[in-house]
Order: structure tokens, then C-alpha cells, then sequence
């Protein structure tokens, strides 16, 4: 455990791995890829994305009937977010409902008057902000829609029990943005922040979905 | 018995020192590990790390006209990696301390320098201005993805010491003739660059056009296609002649249409700024390679 007045500094490991799939499950992709270099203090961190596609939550648009409702709220949000499509929009409202998601419009709407940004999310659930649209996802996944991981908070605590070190689901992105959806030990937050800003994940063509932050 | 260093992470970069290039390719590892180069053929380099192997060994597809690939496999408590090379040149090694210890190691670029220095590559940013082209499903314009891609072809060419002329400015949206009229004695290809549109949204994919008053040309079109699709993963809609640019005579002059602008998923490619690097290496390489190899 992380206790104590000094600060936490770590070295990222990220390590490559095969292509994803929904084949896999994330407990024997994090203790696959950690064995013999993650050890008890040390953090395996695991990109949102891939956790989601081991759990089946990578969806192809074609296989996703927009209503009415998805086709006409798509026009709405910003062009280069990610329920901007009509098939996007529906897995959005299938994931939180369509009251949630018309009251998060209804305080966006009001954010908008105000001046203030991001009410959507906060009224409408912030597992909508993890979906990632067509082709935000790297190949073979750039036609799926994937959705964010389901309950990240029991998966980490499962990869600790499996591997013995810490472990974090995140989302990471190139604007230095790290968003810890679950972690096991919550006093690594500010830590694990830092370590992850530069996105060891990577965006492109690296194959890193699994960085181990080992304790200096 | 202090722990067995384990490899961890393999990748390739193109990296800058001044006016030189390098395409790199690095091996990452948790600690300090003994490394053996060889050149079994000229266009082979094997780097053997004796080290355990955590990463996926998997190959690494490169292909930026230098690495074409990198493979690896383990034998004897030691990792082999055969990078294979599209040119006959040696690597410089370095190896940076730290965690993770990296084993980088440098192939130089000058034969794509020496290739490309002081021709005259003509870039043709299509529609512009007043003219946006195709429009995709959401938001993008051709107008504006073809400028985006031509501002990386021209970056790259740029690099690699091409002198390149742009037949438009950003807001600008000249003519066809006045596009042609710009087009310098001497010039050594024209590259146009769209994106195609069509009313059946389902339709994706690449496809490179060519001028067919030059009986190569369509081999350097399907070269330049082969290499897009391989690097961008996009269905190919294949090559075919394009009228208007036989008024370039026998100049070399493809259109490339790296995308089907209408469909949902090829202008969510487009969102993203890779996509555009990754074509405009792949043409450039292609047409270096093509080139080369019917010399």
C-alpha cells in the first residue's frame, strides 16, 4: 500500500501485446503481459478501450437500429464527439435510457445559457463520454462503435487478486487527459494521473493497451 | 539471482536530426540486456537480445521505404529480430539507459533523399474556396481533406528535398486550366488529391486514378494503391484513367482518392491526422519504389 508522506514516482513499462479481441478476458491479459516484471506495490494499468472489447462491447454500426429519437439528438453535440452518428446516439440511449439521456440535453441546453460545458455528461453519465464513435477505435476495430468497460471498480480488484500488484482501467487521450475509471488502491490516483499523461497507450499504431508503472 | 530482463516493447518511428532522416526502429527492455547486430544479407539486419520475451512477437509491419518489416522470434534464452529492409543500409545503435532500458537503432533515409532531391513533385489539393467537394455523412468536406493530405505529401517531400509546388492556396479555388498552367517545365509527377463521394452510403474504399497518355502510369497508380490500402487497412476500389489528366500529356499524374468521403466509417478516418500521414508516406514511398524498380 501507498501510505506515508513521500511521493509516489514511477517508471512506465508499456509492453506490446497481440490484437485484442473479444476472445480474451482482461484478468489473463493483465497477468499474461505483467508476469515476471509487475510485483506487489507496482501498478498494471489497462486502456479502457480494449477492456471493453474483452467484454463484448465493441458494436458495429450496421448492427444498430437508430429511432427516431438517436437520428434527430445526433445533430446536436459537437461534430468531432463521439454521438455525432445516429447509430452512436442509439447505443447511448440504450446505455443510460432515454429520460437520463434527454435530461442531460435539457442541461446541456441550460449550459449553454450559462456558459458552462460538460453538464451532458454530468446529468446524462459519464459512461457516455467513453464511448468512442466509428473509427476512433485502432484497426480492426475503427468500424465498431465501442461503448466504455462494464463495473472497471470489481475488474481491477480481480487483476489484483490474480497478479498481486496494484491495477487501473483509464482512459487515456493525446490531449493529456486521464480519466481512472477504476483502480484498486485510490491513493495512486494523483500518481498514476501523472504517469499516464503522455498516454503510453498510445493512439496510432502502437499495440501498448497494458502499461506497468513500477515504483521507483 | 536478480530477475531475467524481459522484452517488453518494439516499434518504428521516422525521426528528424537536422536536415537527415532516420527511420528507427526501437526494442524496449526492463533492464540492460547484451545485443548482437549482423547483416546476413544486405538487406537483412538481426538483432539478437538475450533476454526473455513478454511483448507479443508478432511481426511489425513498417513499410516507410526503408523497414519494411520487423519479425522476431526466440531461441536459446535469446530474442532474434530480423528487420527487413526495402534498401541496403546499416544501423547506427544506440542504447539509452533507464526503465525501460531502450535499444534504438537508426537506419538511415538518405537513399529516399537522394531519390526525391530537387524534383519537381507537383501537389493538386482538389476543389477549394467556394467549391467543398463531397460532403461526408457528418461534417467533413473533401475541399478541406484534400488539403489536409496534401499538406502532409508536401511536408514529407518537403523533407526528403522535393521541390514541391501546390497548385492552390488553402482558400483558393482555381480552375482546372489554371491549375495546369502552373504545373513547371520539367516537373516530375503531379499528384492530385480528392476524395471520392457516392449516393450509396454504403460504398468505401481507395482508389487511385491515372493520366493514360503515359503507358506506366497505370502501373505506378496500382503500386501507389497496393501501398495505401496495405498502410491505412481501407478496401481498394482499384485504378482506373481519368480523362481530365491526359491534358498533362506524358508528365506522370495519378488521382488519389484515399477514402469514399460518403461513408460513415471512411470520414471517421479522416478525423483522424495519421490517416493523412499514413497516405502520404505510402504514396511517396510507393512512387520512389516504383521508379526505382523499373530503373
Amino acid at each position: 500500500m501507498a501510505r506515508g508522506t513521500r511521493k509516489i514516482v514511477f517508471n512506465k513499462i508499456p509492453v506490446r501485446t497481440h490484437v485484442v479481441t473479444e476472445k480474451d478476458d482482461a484478468i489473463s491479459l493483465a497477468k499474461k503481459y505483467s508476469a515476471g516484471i509487475a510485483a506487489p506495490g507496482d501498478v498494471i494499468c489497462l486502456a479502457e478501450s480494449v477492456v471493453a472489447i474483452t467484454q463484448r462491447r465493441a458494436i458495429l454500426p450496421e448492427k444498430v437500429r437508430p429511432g427516431r429519437l438517436a437520428r434527430f439528438l445526433c445533430r446536436f453535440p459537437g461534430k468531432d464527439g463521439s454521438l455525432a452518428t445516429p447509430p452512436a446516439m442509439q447505443l447511448a440511449l440504450e446505455e443510460v435510457g432515454p429520460v437520463r439521456l434527454l435530461a442531460g440535453c435539457a442541461a446541456a441546453a441550460f449550459g449553454r445559457l450559462i456558459r458552462k460545458r460538460g453538464l451532458f455528461y454530468i446529468v446524462a453519465g459519464r459512461q457516455l463520454a467513453l464511448i468512442d464513435d466509428i473509427a476512433g477505435t485502432m484497426y480492426p476495430y475503427e468500424r465498431h462503435i465501442v461503448m466504455g468497460p462494464k463495473n472497471p471498480g470489481k475488474l481491477v480488484r480481480e487483476i489484483k487478486r490474480a497478479t498481486g500488484a496494484e491495477a487501473v482501467i483509464a482512459d487515456v487521450n493525446d490531449k493529456k487527459c486521464v480519466d481512472i475509471l477504476g483502480i484498486t488502491d485510490r491513493s495512486y490516483i494523483p500518481a498514476v494521473t501523472e504517469a499516464l499523461k503522455d498516454n503510453p497507450f498510445g493512439n496510432e499504431d502502437e499495440q501498448t493497451p497494458v502499461v506497468i508503472l513500477k515504483r521507483r | 539471482m536478480p530477475p531475467r530482463t524481459r522484452l517488453t516493447n518494439l516499434y518504428s518511428k521516422i525521426n528528424y536530426q537536422g536536415e537527415e532522416q532516420f527511420s528507427t526502429v526501437t526494442i524496449e527492455a526492463t533492464a540492460p540486456a547484451p545485443v548482437e547486430v549482423s547483416y546476413p544479407e544486405p538487406t537483412l539486419c538481426q538483432v539478437t537480445v538475450r533476454a526473455a520475451l513478454t511483448m507479443y512477437p508478432g511481426p511489425l509491419y513498417v513499410q516507410d521505404g526503408i523497414i519494411r518489416e520487423v519479425t522476431l522470434y526466440t531461441a536459446q534464452e535469446q530474442a532474434v529480430f530480423n528487420i527487413n529492409l526495402d534498401e541496403a543500409v546499416q544501423a547506427g545503435i544506440a542504447c539509452i539507459e533507464g526503465i525501460p532500458y531502450r535499444i534504438c537503432l537508426n537506419f538511415t533515409r538518405r537513399p529516399l533523399q537522394d531519390f526525391y532531391q530537387d524534383r519537381v513533385v507537383v501537389i493538386d489539393p482538389g476543389h477549394g474556396g467556394s467549391d467543398p467537394g463531397h460532403r461526408g455523412p457528418v461534417n467533413l468536406l473533401e475541399r478541406d481533406m484534400a488539403w489536409k493530405t496534401a499538406g502532409e505529401l508536401a511536408k514529407i517531400l518537403k523533407g526528403l528535398k522535393a521541390r514541391v509546388v501546390m497548385t492552390r492556396r488553402q482558400e483558393e479555388n482555381p480552375s482546372w486550366q489554371e491549375r495546369l498552367a502552373r504545373v513547371p517545365p520539367g516537373a516530375f509527377c503531379f499528384l492530385s488529391v480528392h476524395e471520392y463521394g457516392s449516393p450509396d452510403t454504403t460504398r468505401r474504399g481507395t482508389a487511385v486514378l491515372y493520366n493514360p497518355a503515359r503507358p506506366g502510369n497505370k502501373g505506378l497508380a496500382a503500386a501507389v494503391l497496393e501501398r495505401i490500402v496495405t498502410r491505412v487497412k481501407t478496401p481498394a476500389r482499384g485504378t482506373a484513367a481519368d480523362a481530365e489528366l491526359v491534358q498533362l500529356g506524358q508528365l506522370p499524374a495519378l488521382r488519389i482518392e484515399p477514402v469514399t468521403i460518403t461513408n460513415w466509417v471512411d470520414e471517421g478516418l479522416l478525423r483522424n491526422p495519421y490517416f493523412h500521414q499514413k497516405t502520404a508516406l505510402a504514396t511517396v514511398v510507393a512512387i520512389k519504389q516504383y521508379f526505382c524498380q523499373r530503373s
